[in-house]
């Protein structure tokens, strides 16, 4: 079955990235929107073969009506199904993602430095406050 | 099935997951735009126009940088329908401000049918656009191979002077549509005004200059301006035989046709509306050129990847190859509905 024959590909694909993130290789990404014959009945194999783990996290529009980003982990840890919303809510696309958690989620260092310049002045407001 | 068995009609490409440098973060502080946001944003239009995800950082340099570089866009004998898809293509749904930044990633210094500027006004903004040197000239249409022959006159000016005048300083050309890249409907036989593709113009003229063809009638609104942006990130792409980048023009219709398998074990389409057609069987036999052109419709689709031509049920009529208008097929006749010539065992 040619479905049959995509899926395993993939997955073969991703044994590959998961056997070189565990000796210390970098993240990798599969777009799924550029697998070669990855129709609905592929997709649908290929989702229920990864399953579904412990760990889901989804990004809000800035207004928080929406999600833009969601990233459920798999049955198979550093495994995470990815998927991108436009505004209306509607799938744009989606990447299988191995990595130990996806880097769109964590804070990034400049941002961590700036988080700690933003808030000394809110230590300070807190010291008047308690010394008065 | 061993990774040996694996095809390279089948490869699926996994790169390296993106990350960005601070400089592009503290941009993006500087702007007040959300890194998450920003980052989902360009891996949703990274993944539309087919392009790696580990081109993501080098795309958000470009989004984000400072300088704009100067697009001039000129028209010449055309319908504007490549115009058309080109502005579709920022027609994301939300349209927030990181869509408005992707949108800003160049300065359109000259455009006829966008700029509020007519008659001397215009031609003032396109000699002061295209007295600096280096911008980017994209040009949609066929012009008039010669400069006497009467047809396309603006402002006084015949097409071949006006395209010389501007590609002086262009540091990259851009053929957009089949008639710009290979002459297309305005250089169909009988061909009554001489048209010229930008390329054998160029070569009339003695410009040497890169050129890169984004051919389709008209292209793909994510391929107009994913070219552009992949030529900010990372200079200027591979391209085939015929200029076009790899990237977008590097299969055939057919190779990702989700109509395919009918094409190899049937059955395949014999009437509009039979019970094959209505089952989604290949359209071949009447007439579809997918399998000798090369195009990103069947993999990026239309409309935000919505649909493409063939999904609708009607056969690809080879518009991203030169001279579709007067391909020769089966039995030497020609016509858009007519089989192609030999056979095809993709």
């Amino acid at each position: 079955m040619r479905e049959e024959k995509v899926v395993r590909h993939v997955l073969l694909q991703v044994e590959a990235a998961l056997d070189q993130l565990g000796k210390g290789g970098s993240p990798s990404t599969i777009d799924l929107r550029q697998v070669p014959g990855l129709e609905a009945k592929a997709y649908q194999l290929l989702k229920s073969r990864l399953g579904s783990g412990e760990v889901s996290a989804s990004i809000a529009t800035s207004d928080g009506v929406a999600e833009t980003v969601r990233a459920a982990e798999t049955a198979f840890s550093g495994v995470w199904w990815i998927t991108h919303h436009n505004g209306a809510g509607d799938t744009v696309t989606e990447q299988i993602e191995i990595c130990p958690f996806p880097a769109i989620f964590a804070a990034h260092p400049e941002e961590i430095r700036d988080s700690a310049v933003r808030l000394g002045p809110l230590c300070n407001q807190n010291a008047e406050v308690e010394a008065s | 099935m061993q990774r040996s068995d694996l095809s390279r009609e089948d490869a699926t490409e996994v790169t390296p997951s993106p990350e960005l440098d601070a400089t592009i973060v503290r941009r993006l502080g500087d702007m007040g735009v959300s890194r998450r946001q920003f980052m989902a944003s360009l891996t949703r239009m990274a993944s539309l126009l087919a392009l790696p995800p580990s081109m993501l950082p080098q795309l958000a340099m470009a989004a984000t940088s400072p300088t704009k570089p100067s697009v001039v866009y000129m028209s010449f004998q055309e319908c504007t329908g490549c115009l058309e898809s080109m502005v579709n293509s920022f027609a994301f749904k939300g349209g927030g401000t990181i869509e408005n930044l992707l949108l800003n990633v160049v300065s359109i210094d000259y455009q006829e049918t966008l700029m509020a500027a007519a008659g001397a006004q215009a031609e003032h903004q396109l000699a002061s656009s295209t007295a600096k040197s280096g911008y980017v000239l994209v040009v949609d249409g066929s012009i008039p191979a010669s400069a006497n022959s009467g047809y396309f006159v603006s402002g006084g000016r015949s097409g071949a002077e006006r395209f010389r005048s501007a590609a002086a300083n262009a540091g990259l050309i851009v053929a957009v549509g089949t008639c710009a890249s290979f002459g297309g409907l305005p250089k169909a036989d009988p061909n009554p005004t001489g048209a010229v593709s930008i390329k054998d113009m160029m070569a009339s003229l003695g410009i040497a200059k890169p050129l890169i063809n984004v051919s389709g009638c008209p292209p793909i609104p994510e391929v107009i301006t994913g070219t552009i942006l992949l030529y900010l990130a990372s200079g200027m792409p591979a391209l085939d035989t015929l200029l076009r980048p790899k990237t977008f023009y590097g299969r055939t219709v057919h190779s990702h046709c989700y109509r395919e398998e009918s094409f190899e074990d049937g059955p395949r389409v014999k009437a509009f509306d039979d019970a094959a057609s209505r089952k989604g069987g290949c359209l071949f036999d009447m007439g579809c050129k997918g399998p000798v052109t090369k195009a990103a419709c069947s993999s990026i689709k239309w409309n935000q990847g919505l649909s493409f031509p063939i999904q609708s049920g009607h056969p690809c009529m080879g518009c991203t190859e030169p001279n579709f208008w007067d391909r020769v097929n089966k039995g030497g006749k020609k016509g858009f509905y007519v089989p192609l010539a030999g056979s095809y065992d993709d």
